[in-house]
């Protein structure tokens, strides 16, 4: 079965993939796998930017999204017509331009939006895995070719079973089973600058303790007098900050629903107390 | 300078290098600790100019000096093309000279094209050391451009010579008059002017102390432009002034050649339809651009489209009529200028025009025995008298002599590096009157998705959320990136039309509103195809050049200033300003590509 691995951390926002399908699929027919993708409006890979933190402490991450080429895909459930959409041996699914009625039942049934409409031609559309070029030898589509940090990767599934073991899927797609694999998906981050308002200098070296009812995370404060957790679970956390001739300072409900930029923290010495 | 400061009075720089490796250091101290004019220049004194906090800076001071540091930049960005551009630009080699600039891993790295000390000294940049340095031939060399190559690359050692004197046609003269370009605005609006340097980046070194007038002796105004790069509008300072002299009763004519109808073309009298690339057989040199230089045969893809011409047939067109073809061409063919091209470039050792035609590209190998090179300026490093520097003392210059000579009493460009707060040039920093009223310092880079002017028209990359911003009229904005707490304050959301303004003039954009900005700061990329609603004073395009800064670097230094300039944003109602320009606002405009030739002819085209 063919899967994508697509590994965020690799994704250095260049959008080739996105251009590359385009460069593929618009004004090209490739009937039947695929009528010609319109010039603009449509991403049968869309790259989506994230922003995270707030000024200074951000973070920001690109996230390649396509048809996610589900094991238990809702598309082909809910399509009316026998063998518009269709599952193909080695897993990718694909809409057959001249069965489609453009009835839409599909397009609402995909949990991430990866089906386009195309009014002209009256059709659903969507990501191919470029499946005419696989079935004349290509070992990739043109998304993955086109990827220069190879954060996309293309193959069968037995063979980057490693990958997939430490991988993840988009939630939203989950109980269809996706094909589609994401590796380093970031979480949230708690970050801040610990300092020493009497004078007025960052605090290095400061242990840092992020508590979680079943976590405990330690990280020491850097030249700049900043420390980063990265990859925490949304929660509620308390923060404990030590260092040496300062009084301990301890913040609470620190919730992770978006990334935290604590600020600057300041420490008051041990002898002012 | 405050990390400067830092070093000082921590004592945390390499003092035996500053002894043996540079000249006037004391007197740069003096400046620093305050003793010149009675201001220290203490992190806290910087932090109010920059808004970044005092002990941040000092970390940062520490850090540096803490550690091996190097600085990379990729092409430098806004940082020199911003008012007093030429104080951040030495002081940064001063502050790597005072924690040993040449030991390993002290150094400035720049990733394309020339880097530090010398001109194209392949020594210093990070690119592979190719075995010959392909230069591109291009005819009518000045004979400053000459020197100054000479001066840099062809008298390294190891380096082909190329034949180019012998083949400038005609043989090299300085021409009798010329303007910089960042002057054209002042030279045709009030002449005479008159500046240092024949504006040639990078240009030789003793040509900085050479002034220029214009109009020159014996020579008139200028009466008509003919140009082939029709894009001073989108990329040079306050090009609303260029406009305003474009359309001054003083140019009688203006010739425009291009391949697309943009930017100054709508103000040209004639456009002569040029080929793209992709119509024409040619050489594409990619060279100093980071990585291996690579040459390529561009072939012609599809025969020219319409009455479309190369520039060179173009001109030759033109020569016959004038009688002067046999003159321009020399009687040579394209072709076989094109060979005599290639073969001039310093290529014989590696490869002659009948291969290269064949194989269709060509990769420079490295030199096999690079390993023997010197890394960057290690030779100095190690022995500075046997290895000096081209400045007056061979050393690093914290107080330079040169500039002491040339330029004794200007304020804006002092021997010692200096802060200047504003001068007679510029008055454009937050501490500025000016201030009030544009209280944010706009910042423009090179775009990311263009290059320069061209490729703004791309369907593809226009969907891109930091290439265009969708208004809600569907017109494709250029990105205003902008601070949520700025954007707040000013009533703007992410996606509005919003208008940067400032004396010069009002250019629209849509609200990019991001933390990847400070507060403060707002941030336009450079090359927006110009959409004038009223042409010289409001564009909706974006081109955001149109209200830069009207002089140069500073008095004595003729560098654009294209950044770092004070501006007002103001959420905008599009609606009532359609109202207020319908014919601006009826312009043809294809949702996917932006504007193109049908926005500006009338009638039918003729396809």
């Amino acid at each position: 079965m063919k899967v994508f691995v697509i590994d965020i951390a690799r994704c250095n926002g260049c959008y080739c993939c996105q251009i590359a399908c385009k460069d593929e699929h618009v004004t090209n027919d490739w009937t039947p796998y695929a009528k010609p993708q319109p010039d603009t409006g449509q991403f049968w890979l869309k790259l989506n930017e994230y922003v995270r933190g707030k000024f200074p402490k951000v973070k920001m991450h690109y996230l390649p999204v396509l048809c996610m080429h589900c094991k238990d895909a809702p598309c082909i459930l809910a399509c009316p017509i026998e063998g518009a959409i269709y599952r193909r041996e080695d897993g990718l699914i694909i809409i057959n331009p001249e069965k489609c009625n453009g009835c839409k039942s599909c397009i609402d049934t995909c949990p991430l939006g990866a089906i386009y409409f195309n009014e002209d031609l009256n059709l659903a559309q969507k990501c191919t895995g470029c499946a005419h070029l696989l079935d004349r030898g290509w070992k990739e589509p043109r998304c993955v070719d086109a990827c220069p940090t190879q954060a996309l990767k293309f193959g069968e599934e037995s063979e980057l079973k490693d990958l997939i073991a430490k991988s993840e899927v988009m939630k939203p797609a989950l109980s269809a089973r996706p094909s589609v694999y994401y590796l380093n998906l970031p979480k949230k981050f708690v970050a801040g600058t610990v300092f020493n308002p009497v004078d007025k200098e960052v605090i290095i070296g400061a242990i840092c303790t992020l508590l979680s009812n079943d976590k405990k995370m330690t990280a020491t404060t850097d030249g700049f007098g900043d420390f980063w957790f990265n990859d925490l679970e949304v929660g509620t956390y308390s923060l404990k900050i030590e260092a040496k001739g300062f009084t301990p300072k301890t913040i609470t409900n620190i919730h992770t629903e978006k990334d935290v930029n604590l600020g600057h923290i300041p420490l008051s010495k041990n002898d002012e107390v | 300078m405050a990390i400067a400061y830092v070093w000082i009075t921590e004592g945390s720089y390499d003092k035996s290098y500053v002894a043996t490796h540079t000249f006037g250091f004391e007197k740069f101290e003096l400046y620093v600790l305050g003793k010149e004019d009675g201001v220290p220049k203490t992190p806290e004194w910087a932090s109010e100019k920059t808004g970044i906090q005092a002990m941040t800076i000092k970390a940062l001071a520490r850090e540096w000096a803490s550690k091996r540091t190097s600085i990379v930049h990729g092409n430098r960005g806004p940082g020199i093309r911003s008012a007093y551009s030429t104080e951040t630009g030495r002081l940064e080699v001063l502050l790597l000279a005072m924690q040993g600039l040449g030991k390993p891993g002290v150094h400035q790295v720049k990733m394309i094209e020339w880097g530090l000390s010398d001109l194209w000294y392949p020594k210093l940049s990070p690119m592979p050391v190719g075995v010959v340095h392909p230069q591109n031939l291009r005819l009518n060399y000045t004979i400053t451009e000459i020197k100054t190559k000479r001066a840099s690359a062809f008298d390294q050692e190891g380096v082909a010579r190329s034949e180019l004197e012998k083949l400038t046609t005609p043989a090299p003269v300085n021409p009798t008059q010329f303007i910089p370009k960042d002057l054209i605005h002042e030279a045709i609006l009030n002449p005479p002017i008159s500046w240092y340097g024949n504006s040639t980046f990078p240009g030789a070194l003793e040509d900085q102390f050479v002034k220029y007038t214009y109009p020159a002796k014996g020579c008139s105004e200028v009466h008509m432009i003919w140009t082939d790069s029709p894009c001073w509008i989108t990329c040079w300072n306050d090009s609303n002034s260029y406009i305003k002299g474009l359309r001054s009763p003083k140019i009688e004519f203006i010739l425009a050649q291009h391949p697309w109808f943009e930017n100054d073309c709508l103000l040209a009298d004639v456009i002569l339809p040029i080929n793209t690339k992709f119509e024409e057989e040619d050489i594409t040199a990619d060279l100093e651009s980071g990585q291996y230089s690579i040459l390529l045969r561009g072939r012609k893809c599809i025969e020219p489209l319409g009455e479309s011409k190369s520039d060179y047939e173009a001109v030759c067109m033109i020569a016959e009529k004038l009688g002067l073809l046999e003159k321009y061409t020399g009687g040579k063919s394209a072709e076989e200028w094109m060979r005599i091209g290639f073969e001039n470039m310093g290529l014989k050792e590696v490869i002659n025009f009948e291969e290269f035609n064949k194989k269709e590209y060509f990769i420079i190998p490295t030199d096999p025995e690079w390993k023997k090179l010197p890394p960057g300026m290690k030779e100095f490093y190690d022995e500075p008298e046997k290895h000096p520097l081209k400045t007056p003392s061979g050393k690093i210059e914290f107080f330079s002599q040169n500039l002491a000579k040339h330029f004794p009493d200007d304020k804006e460009r002092p021997p010692v590096a200096h802060w200047i707060e504003k001068g007679e040039s510029h008055d454009d920093r937050i501490s500025s009157e000016r201030a009030k009223k544009y209280p944010l310092l706009l910042m423009s880079n090179h775009g990311r998705w263009r290059v320069h002017a061209q490729c703004d028209d791309i369907s593809w990359t226009r969907e891109a959320p930091t290439c265009k911003v969708k208004g809600p009229d569907g017109y494709k904005y250029e990105p205003l990136w902008i601070n949520p707490m700025d954007a707040a304050k000013r009533g703007i959301k992410n996606g509005d039309v919003v208008k940067i303004y400032n004396e010069r003039g009002t250019v629209l954009g849509g609200a990019y509103v991001t933390e990847r900005i400070m507060s403060g700061v707002v941030y336009m990329d450079h090359g927006a195809r110009y959409d004038p609603i009223v042409p010289g004073e409001l564009d909706r395009g974006g081109a955001i050049n149109t209200i830069s800064p009207h002089n140069t670097t500073s008095k004595n230094a003729t560098g654009m200033v294209v950044s770092s300039f004070l501006v007002e944003v103001e959420w905008v109602n599009i609606e009532e300003l359609r109202k207020k320009y319908p014919d601006a606002f009826r312009r043809h405009y294809d949702a996917g590509a932006g504007l193109h030739l049908d926005a500006w002819v009338e009638g039918d085209i003729d396809r």
